[in-house]
């Protein structure tokens, strides 16, 4: 009885010994199955664009978002080599290794993290701030630039894009990049975006400008009037509205209109305008600001018109404004 | 019977009436008369012209003495008057060499005529050719003289040329016109801004095309003009005074300083206005527009010195100075001196000469 206790127990631990072999030195990864999550985050967040509108008055729009970081890993299945006896080869004792997938059990893999955006709809009566201006969004999520702070970098002509920074106070900075695309190729030679790059958004497409480069040009038929005011109270601000109309026969392209001033409050305004269709008219206002500065009572600003033919400094207006 | 008396009569009255008419052939001796008196006239007239010959040597010697005596004056107005007065002098002499040579070509083509007649005698004969002689003389000494008065008028016009401009002078329309800057880059400026009475009496009177009425003195206050309107200023006052008249530039303005000219109110200049500004300069370029350099040393218009404005801006502490080449005042000058010589008397002449 004891004897055979001994061989039984001898045969049950060389069993599990054989096992135990099996499995450590036999399982691998096989072939891949699922990703699955391991764990999600979920961060609120917040994106902010262009709004298209018409218009002299940029819009921003802000959109609540959730950002989901999902942690996730590749599983795959367990193979295991299962060394077997190959009698096929005659009465010679050799070994067989047969992979086999083990079932029910899975091999992780890979770990990796999937960043999801979901959109959460306007961001209504929210305050952000970019610089040092404090700026709370309506009901819709939307601010309108009612003092045009957006189209001041664009007052040099230099100057063709503008990455804007937006802080929340518990969710962060977002950049986004302004463009301001004075002769815009038509869409079929539209340049790659950089991937990594912050989101842009063009400023002249945003107020429903045209300022696609156009075949034929018109050279006659714009006609030209300005809203300017005569007098100005100083430390105020007042609005300046240049409107034109296209009386001629063909489209008038990338219309551009600059004030010129020694008045730095002045100087350097652009109006937009972009193509005129024939019989179409178009108007663009800006705010000016005008300084506490007792020196000067009077002070000129003419404006100047570009389209795509050129400058036309024929139709060159000069204007006095007093300040009071 | 009695009219046969009366026939005879009648005939022998007719007859002596006829022989009243002929000349009696002129004699030998009446003959010889006249060729004597003519010689004696051609004499005459020979030594008439000696004498002047003569005076306009003294009048040449004057001259000359007088050149000399001018270089010591001081006072250059009157200087130029002596050159002047002297090269009037220089100018009446040599008409007179000119209407000396016209008789004198006369005479000598009367003594050549006297000296073919073959009834000449050898006294006669010689004293013809005596004055022949004289005429050679006369004809080469005022050749010799005019060549030398025209090499004195030009040494005097040199002279008057070489002369310091004045240091101010006051133009047609009424503007004070000081000299700055060191030759030969020196130039007029007006001493104040162009007066507004002036600008909007020309303005006015371009306007109802007729002639600006121009004052002798004009109050103190700057006219209130553009650029634009300061060039087309400049264009009028130069037709007017026929001297050319322009707005200064940058450089120009910048040594008034050093000349005690610092303007009151800030001056418009003709240097088109360019700083350093990438962004300006591609403004301008792209929708052509120009600013002129406004020199602003007293700060009037802004904290800075020198600032650009546009062609058409205009302001009551901004105004603009015109200038003119130092040819101009020198011209000036001349001209007005040379009247008041050409207006003297001739007793004045004589007077100062003495």
């Amino acid at each position: 009885m004891k004897t055979y206790l001994h061989i039984l127990l001898a045969g049950l631990l060389t069993f599990a010994a054989t096992q135990a072999s099996a499995q450590t030195k036999f399982k691998r990864r096989g072939r891949f199955v699922e990703e699955q999550l391991e764990r999600k985050e979920e961060t609120p967040s917040y994106a902010v664009g262009l709004e298209k509108t018409t218009g002299s008055l940029p819009v921003l729009a802000f959109r609540k978002q959730t950002i989901q970081t999902l942690h996730m890993v590749k599983m795959y299945e367990t193979i295991v080599e299962v060394a077997t006896l190959d009698d096929t080869k005659g009465p010679v004792y050799r070994e067989r290794v047969e992979p086999q997938v083990v079932p029910g059990e899975l091999m992780a893999g890979e770990r990796f993290i999937k960043t999801e955006t979901i959109d959460g709809g306007p961001f209504a009566n929210e305050t952000f701030r970019i610089g040092d201006i404090e700026i709370t969004t309506d009901k819709d999520g939307l601010i309108v630039d009612t003092h045009q702070r957006l189209l001041a970098p664009f007052d040099q002509i230099a100057r063709n894009s503008a990455e804007i920074t937006i802080t929340h106070a518990t969710m962060g900075e977002k950049k986004f990049v302004i463009t301001r695309d004075l002769l815009k190729k038509p869409t079929s030679v539209q340049r790659a975006v950089d991937a990594d790059a912050p989101p842009a958004y063009d400023l002249l497409e945003s107020l429903g400008l045209d300022f696609t480069q156009l075949r034929q040009n018109g050279k006659d038929g714009l006609v030209i009037s300005y809203k300017v005011p005569e007098s100005v109270k100083a430390g105020k601000t007042s609005k300046i509205t240049i409107d034109i109309a296209n009386h001629g026969t063909l489209p008038i392209g990338t219309v551009l209109i600059r004030a010129f001033s020694r008045e730095p409050w002045l100087n350097g305004k652009m109006f937009y305008f972009g193509n005129i269709a024939p019989g179409k008219k178009a108007s663009f206002t800006r705010e000016i600001v005008i300084p506490d500065d007792k020196r000067t009572e009077v002070s000129h600003v003419a404006f100047a018109e570009w389209n795509l033919l050129g400058n036309q400094p024929e139709k060159t207006q000069t204007f006095k404004i007093t300040r009071k | 019977m009695q009219k046969t008396i009366l026939v005879i009569l009648a005939i022998t009255s007719l007859l002596l009436l006829h022989a009243q008419e002929v000349e009696a052939p002129p004699q030998p001796a009446k003959q010889e008369e006249q060729v004597a008196t003519s010689q004696k006239r051609l004499r005459e007239l020979t030594l008439v012209e000696l004498d002047k010959k003569n005076h306009r040597a003294r009048e040449a010697g004057e001259i000359a003495a007088k050149f000399k005596s001018i270089s010591t004056i001081q006072n250059i107005d009157l200087r130029i008057t002596e050159y002047l007065r002297l090269q009037k002098r220089i100018a009446k002499l040599q008409k007179e060499i000119q209407n000396a040579n016209h008789r004198q070509a006369d005479l000598a083509e009367e003594i050549r005529a006297g000296l073919l007649d073959t009834k000449l005698s050898i006294q006669e004969s010689e004293r013809l050719v005596e004055c022949r002689q004289y005429m050679d003389e006369f004809a080469r000494a005022q050749r010799l003289m005019t060549l030398q008065l025209k090499k004195l008028n030009d040494n005097i016009q040199g002279l008057i040329l070489k002369l310091p401009p004045p240091s101010t002078f006051t133009t047609r329309s009424g503007l004070k016109m000081r000299l700055v800057g060191t030759l030969p880059n020196a130039f007029y400026i007006s001493e104040n801004c162009v007066p507004d009475a002036l600008f909007d009496e020309v303005r006015t009177a371009r306007a109802l095309q007729r002639e600006p009425f121009i004052s002798a003195n004009y109050p103190n206050t700057n006219a209130t003009a553009s650029y634009s309107q300061a060039v087309a200023f400049c264009k009028w006052l130069t037709s007017y005074e026929f001297n050319t008249y322009v707005l200064p530039d940058i450089k120009q303005l910048q040594i008034l300083p050093d000349f005690n000219a610092l303007p009151e109110k800030a001056i418009w200049s003709t240097t088109v206005w360019a700083p350093d500004d990438v962004n300006y300069s591609r403004a301008v370029e792209r929708f052509g527009i120009k600013f002129q350099t406004i020199w602003d040393p007293q700060h009037l218009l802004s904290d800075l010195e020198y600032t650009g404005d546009l062609p058409d801006a205009s302001y009551k502490n901004l105004g603009f100075l015109v200038i003119t080449h130092v040819k101009t005042g020198i011209r000036q000058r001349l001209e007005m001196l040379m009247k008041a010589v050409n207006d003297e008397t001739p007793e004045k002449e004589t007077e100062d000469n003495k």
